[in-house]
């Protein structure tokens, strides 16, 4: 038992490591990058040739002629009290500017990965119940073609289709159900592709095992045998890969609201990229390495919750 | 198919001998035609030059960031298996920091410390993708060296060096060719996406990429020229990707 809480244990404080880690690597982009912090908000704030003094106290302001590591400090103490800094390019402070943006990418992420599982998690069965039938052979095919299209490509391709000839959803995307759902759709097709798959390979795996073997020699029906015994092993197993899938969903979106110009944090991060205001860009690394180890984190705590074999540890530990 | 591909962008433009940055005005958005079996892009631009000199690009690149992706991480992997267990706990930490922020992300950032060019793209994305090559090297090196073969070596004296060169890397040959391929496709389509949103090579210079961003202006009127690049990556990858299953199955490397 003392072994399974030292692993707990063990995935927290690694999680904490790397969350550190991010964070001294957004601050190492925020400051690696060319130009001068103090002259670019400056500009930001309308002065367009600020006074060399100006310039100078900017520098003093932000703490810019101190060493390395006491800036860093500084900048980890400023985010712990809510301060993450200001935009170079519209002086604006980043967090609001996050706040505006990051329900909305939150919301279309959301309905991809409800598309996406309510999707790939029956398919996945059914291909696994059904081996080789038409509906496995069809969903390979979906599968190995899905893995090798652009994500926006394919958007655009659904724009020409559904917005300019149909005219059934607009072009740009917004924060409504109509503006999201063709870039929620694009952005759970690569993981209906992954997540079915891997539904099937671990069901096959689960309903080889012995015990599922004696529980049909001992005439269990094979709905039974499905929902009651072979399921839960299935739900265990896929907690970690749909908790990383969560992770790839954020990738996706960086690239899906470029193309669909939906007012959410990738395109800001991508904009924020193409103009080298750093500050933005920071938090959008902090935002998702944050997401990544909370996620990892509930993985766990969902697999020892879900796992029978590590709750029946725990209940002998605390009887 | 995927041979035909690769010739086609190798040695096609001997063949078509068309400048893909010639513009002709007179013949803007032209469709296909004898002279042109593809048509002609917005500025009059011969769309089948460019789409072949665009493919050396991509695929170009995308080999070199596997290349140096493979490198990088088998030296990771190498020193995580090998080395003591304080350097395996931080480089693990490490690839899972970076695996912790999507690769993407990490790509543009790095790209806009970097000056913007197409070579400093391939580095951004040699230096995102690295985590997952040394991971499974790590592991993989780790299954080896488990090997009663490599007690025999150690047994009679074989130096720990080369017993990896000799011994550890020309078993793992076989599994380097597969991951490598398998991550191929994947890095074409980072790539090209990366240039789609504008890092990368600029405009004049065609990349499959950056064909459809150019593209998007026109897409309504031409779906043609958005079309076209797009089916090419889709094929290329596919293929790609497949050869890579058909590897995995052929060498029996299992899935990890």
């Amino acid at each position: 038992m003392s072994s399974l809480l030292r692993q707990i244990a063990g995935r927290l404080l690694s999680g904490l490591i790397v969350l550190w880690m991010v964070s001294v690597l957004a601050f190492l982009i925020i400051h690696a990058a060319p130009g001068d912090p103090a002259r670019m908000l400056l500009n930001a704030n309308g002065l367009d040739a600020p006074p060399v003094e100006a310039v100078e106290a900017k520098r003093r302001e932000l703490g810019l002629d101190q060493p390395l590591l006491k800036q860093y400090s500084n900048w980890i103490g400023g985010i712990v009290q809510g301060n993450f800094g200001s935009s170079y390019h519209s002086g604006k402070p980043v967090w609001l500017m996050y706040r505006e943006r990051l329900p909305a990418t939150l919301l279309m992420a959301g309905l991809a990965l409800m598309l996406s599982l309510s999707i790939a998690i029956p398919l996945g069965l059914l291909s696994a119940i059904k081996r080789h039938s038409l509906l496995d052979h069809a969903a390979q095919l979906l599968a190995v073609i899905g893995a090798a299209i652009p994500g926006f490509w394919i958007g655009l391709v659904l724009i020409l289709v559904f917005a300019a000839k149909l005219r059934w959803l607009p072009a740009l995307g917004s924060a409504t159900f109509k503006g999201m759902l063709l870039p929620a759709i694009i952005l759970a097709l690569p993981n209906i592709a992954l997540t079915s798959r891997l539904v099937r390979a671990t069901t096959l795996d689960v309903l080889n095992q012995q015990y599922i073997v004696t529980a049909r020699a001992k005439g269990r029906s094979e709905h039974g045998l499905l929902f009651a015994h072979a399921l839960p092993n299935v739900a265990a197993s896929l907690i970690t890969p749909i908790s990383l899938e969560i992770a790839f969903l954020l990738t996706g979106t960086v690239i899906i609201e470029h193309v669909f110009a939906y007012p959410g944090i990738g395109r800001m991060a991508v904009e924020a990229a193409l103009i080298g205001d750093m500050p933005v860009l920071g938090l959008a690394v902090l935002i998702a390495g944050g997401i990544y180890v909370i996620a990892n984190w509930c993985a766990d705590l969902g697999m020892a919750a879900l796992d029978p074999r590590l709750r029946q540890h725990r209940q002998s530990s605390t009887g | 198919m995927l041979l035909l591909m690769v010739v086609a962008v190798s040695i096609g433009p001997l063949f078509w001998q068309v400048d893909p940055l010639a513009q002709n005005v007179a013949e803007r958005l032209a469709p296909p035609s004898l002279s042109n079996p593809l048509g002609t892009d917005q500025f009059g631009r011969d769309v089948l030059a460019r789409i072949l000199i665009g493919g050396r690009w991509s695929l170009l690149g995308a080999a070199l960031v596997c290349v140096g992706t493979s490198c990088l991480g088998l030296f990771i992997g190498a020193c995580c298996a090998l080395g003591p267990r304080w350097l395996d706990y931080l480089l693990s930490r490490i690839t899972e920091t970076l695996q912790a922020i999507p690769a993407v992300l990490l790509a543009l950032a790095l790209s806009a410390i970097l000056s913007r060019s197409f070579g400093n793209l391939l580095l951004a994305l040699v230096l995102t993708n690295w985590t997952w090559y040394a991971r499974m090297y790590r592991a993989l090196i780790m299954k080896e060296l488990a090997m009663p073969y490599i007690e025999g070596a150690q047994v009679i004296g074989v130096k720990p060096l080369a017993i990896l060169t000799r011994h550890v890397l020309p078993n793992l040959f076989g599994a380097i060719v597969v991951v490598a391929t398998t991550n191929f496709g994947s890095v074409i389509l980072n790539l090209s996406a990366l240039s789609f949103i504008g890092f990368g090579l600029n405009p004049p210079t065609p990349e499959w990429g950056n064909l459809i961003n150019e593209s998007r202006t026109f897409f309504q009127r031409e779906p043609r020229l958005m079309i076209i690049p797009g089916l090419c990556i889709a094929t290329t990858v596919l293929w790609i990707n497949l050869l890579g299953n058909a590897l995995r199955d052929r060498l029996d490397i299992d899935r990890m």
